[in-house]
């Protein structure tokens, strides 16, 4: 026999679950993890940088969006400790193209609509 | 007698009895009520979780977008009136390849999907034969596999523009990148990079003048196109991978005869199948009158002069568009009222590219794109996707 107290809780339950997957319904998840974004963005300080890395050689891309397709385009990013950067590109030991992106630059490139990482 | 209640004199112990028990009684019949209530409400909680739960499932899998039927194909005729107006605006889109989107691609007709770097070859594989079953049209499959810049990166090295040094090494390249990607069943390429000069990757382009590079393009994009890819020069008019000054937000280029000289040979020429518009704002030879060059309708039409193949957008996410537009809904339309054949969005999101072509729709049904240019377009895409359009 269900008591009072646990039919309450069981409701309560059962409607925060509706109401999660009435939010999804109407992409609220999709617009709260946009402002989730942006707020991340905003949280980060100092200004965005982005470089490429090609032969060893790093240059810095201005246009931050192309730095940040470039970047979701490859395999993967990992954030070196070392440099506190993150290294985004499909092959390891530093061999081929990489994206160089400080926290700012990155924080700004998962915002953005491809961004699937 | 008091409320029913038989009031026995002289016995206090007796009516504090009977009154304990009524109470008890009432205490009973309440929690009967709350329980009652409880359970009705738990029920009507449990059925609307379970009918969320189907439209949650139904949302992620694309099919409450709805499909508008499938075109009219005989054999390789398609029918370009079986298709709504919807269904073109999609033929005119590519976007990003994720599996979990396909089946709303389908629903769609979204023209094409692009992807970006995977694991194997046979992932690759794969992931392009689930996009091509079941689609009536096919579906363009995109890379951008210059050299340096690849999505096969850690499956095959391809060689750099910048290493090419003669026809025949263009032309071979050309070749064996075709051959390579032909089999994992991709037919676009975004290439070759016909900018004069790379001060940023320096690896992107093509090594000499304006004649070198265009003489080298089009060996590249004859070995390419043997292949049975569509090759696309870019990114028109030039002057994209120069380093630019990090503090200016809005900046321009100054366009010169030697920066669209490969544009014009290549034309000249006749066989590349389609040409990539920038988002830089353009000044001299190629004037974009202060907007970015791929929302330029001056632009493009001084492009349509001397070229007939495909136009493609640059993806439209990139390029500080946004900026330049009150609403992505006004985004949309520039892009699209310009004139380019294919636009670029790669959006994850589905239901936006669904709300695109909507927004994009009502912009050709209340005049601000004349359906006249969209027919225009997606005959030039059906056509390079093999079809002849009725």
């Amino acid at each position: 026999m269900v008591s009072s107290g646990q039919w309450v809780v069981l409701n309560v339950s059962l409607g925060v679950v509706a109401l999660f997957l009435l939010l999804y319904l109407f992409d609220a998840p999709t617009a709260v993890t946009s402002m989730i974004g942006k707020a991340q963005y905003a949280a980060v300080t100092g200004e965005p940088e982005c470089s490429v890395r090609w032969e060893n050689v790093t240059t810095p891309v201005a246009d931050l969006n192309e730095c940040c397709l470039g970047a979701a385009s490859v395999l993967s990013c990992s954030f070196s400790r070392e440099l506190g950067v993150y290294v985004c590109s499909s092959q390891q030991e530093d061999l081929g193209l990489g994206y160089v992106l400080n926290p700012k630059a990155y924080s700004y490139c998962t915002t953005q609509a491809y961004w699937k990482r | 007698m008091v409320d029913g209640l038989k009031v026995k004199r002289g016995n206090g112990l007796g009516v504090r009895r009977e009154f304990s028990l009524l109470e008890k009684e009432q205490r009973g019949k309440r929690e009967r009520g709350k329980t009652l209530f409880h359970k009705r409400i738990f029920l009507f909680l449990f059925v609307l979780v379970l009918f969320l739960l189907m439209m949650s499932v139904a949302k992620a899998r694309g099919w409450l977008i709805a499909s508008d039927g499938e075109p009219v194909i005989k054999g390789n005729t398609i029918v370009l009136d079986s298709l709504t107006l919807e269904q073109k605006i999609g033929q005119m889109t590519v976007t990003l390849w994720l599996p979990e989107n396909v089946e709303a691609f389908h629903r769609m007709q979204i023209g094409g999907v692009h992807m970006f770097a995977l694991e194997s070859e046979q992932t690759f594989s794969d992931a392009i034969t689930h996009v091509q079953e079941g689609a009536s049209i096919p579906f363009f499959i995109t890379a951008d596999a210059e050299g340096c810049i690849s999505p096969f990166e850690n499956i095959r090295i391809l060689a750099p523009l910048s290493s090419i040094h003669s026809v025949g090494a263009a032309y071979e390249k050309g070749f064996n990148d075709g051959e390579f990607m032909r089999k994992m069943g991709f037919n676009v390429n975004f290439a070759p990079v016909v900018d004069l000069g790379d001060t940023i990757w320096r690896c992107r382009t093509f090594p000499g003048d304006e004649k070198q590079v265009a003489t080298f393009a089009q060996a590249y994009v004859q070995g390419l196109q043997s292949q049975g890819l569509i090759a696309t020069a870019k990114h028109y008019p030039g002057k994209t991978l120069i380093g630019k000054d990090p503090h200016k937000f809005i900046v321009g280029e100054d366009i010169d005869a030697a920066d669209v000289y490969p544009y014009v040979y290549l034309s000249q020429k006749g066989d590349v199948k389609s040409v990539m518009v920038s988002h830089v704002i353009t000044t001299g030879t190629a004037d974009s009158n202060g907007v970015p060059s791929v929302v330029s309708p001056s632009v493009i039409a001084d492009l349509k002069k001397q070229y007939h193949g495909l136009i493609i957008s640059d993806e439209i996410h990139m390029l500080g568009l946004e900026k330049f537009y009150s609403s992505l809904d006004e985004m949309y339309v520039a892009v699209f009222a310009a004139g380019n054949d294919v636009v670029l969005n790669f959006d994850k999101n589905p239901h936006e590219l669904h709300r695109m072509i909507s927004v994009v729709a009502a912009a050709v049904r209340d005049g601000r794109i004349s359906e006249e240019k969209i027919d225009v377009s997606v005959r030039k895409v059906l056509g390079a996707k093999g079809f002849v359009v009725e």
